[in-house]
């Protein structure tokens, strides 16, 4: 089968002429789009509630940390067998 | 208003280019004036973002108008596939999708181009797009190269795989 010659036959697909209501149609939407913009009160709104939200994130990321040093601190001392205490001898 | 003007302009000069490239991919007048449509708003509220040194204002206008193109059967296909879903549900809300039906065809060749055409349809998005621009827009390899942002190399290589696949398909239906 000569591929080649079979795609040839696609030349004979006719161009066709736009249909004249189209630009009409065209412009109908461009006229019609318009971008809505949220009101200023809610964009503040979202700013505020987007800080809070982070900061609280923030918050609770520090914390976990500090106590997760803590926590591997004493793992470390009772892991070694350290003593903790003044004593020199446990007297 | 300039803008208006402008654009009016562009609209004129590549109208039908825009309508029949919409058509090789969507195969019917009814889908491709509500793609061409797409693609003339998409084109007036990115004018502005147009720039002449990248790429001359017919191969950023083919680009649009492929890419639209491509957008709408992958929105037609699922909803072709949500359709099967909600049809259970709702047996009459069922919309019926358009049948192939290209106004550039004639009725001497209607059968075995209709085949042809819907096996260029079944091609991966590439290959498709290599296919229409080379033998149905008749363009030069250099400018579908330079329309789909390839390499020549690639595209010889996208039309190989689409010949080789069209060659066999069309074997499968003759029965081969």
């Amino acid at each position: 089968m000569d591929i080649d010659k079979k795609l040839e036959l696609l030349k004979k697909i006719q161009k066709v002429d736009a249909p004249p209501f189209l630009l009409t149609r065209v412009m109908e939407r461009i006229n019609s789009y318009t971008i809505e913009k949220a009101p200023a009160s809610w964009r503040l709104a979202f700013v505020a509630a987007a800080i809070v939200v982070l900061g609280l994130n923030g918050s609770v990321l520090f914390r976990s940390l500090e106590k997760q040093n803590e926590n591997s601190i004493e793992e470390v001392i009772s892991s070694m067998k350290l003593s903790n205490s003044n004593d020199l001898y446990h007297e | 208003m300039g803008d208006e003007l402008k654009f009016e302009s562009i609209y004129n000069e590549f109208k039908n280019l825009v309508f029949n490239i919409c058509l090789h991919y969507v195969l019917n007048k009814e889908d491709a004036q509500d793609v061409a449509q797409e693609v003339f708003v998409k084109l007036y509220h990115s004018l502005n973002q147009y720039n002449p040194e990248t790429a001359s204002i017919k191969t950023w206008i083919y680009r649009i108008a492929i890419n639209q193109s491509l957008d709408f059967l992958k929105a037609k296909k699922a909803k072709k596939r949500f359709g099967f879903i909600t049809s259970l549900f709702h047996p009459d809300s069922n919309e019926p999708i358009h049948d192939m039906a290209h106004p550039g065809i004639f009725l001497e060749d209607k059968e075995s181009l209709e085949g042809l055409l819907l096996i260029i349809q079944s091609l991966p998005e590439k290959q498709k797009t290599a296919i229409i621009l080379t033998k149905i827009e008749d363009r030069s390899q250099k400018d579908v190269a330079e329309i789909m942002e390839i390499s020549i190399k690639a595209l010889e290589s996208l039309l190989q795989r689409a010949k080789q696949t069209i060659e066999k398909k069309l074997k499968d239906k003759e029965g081969f």
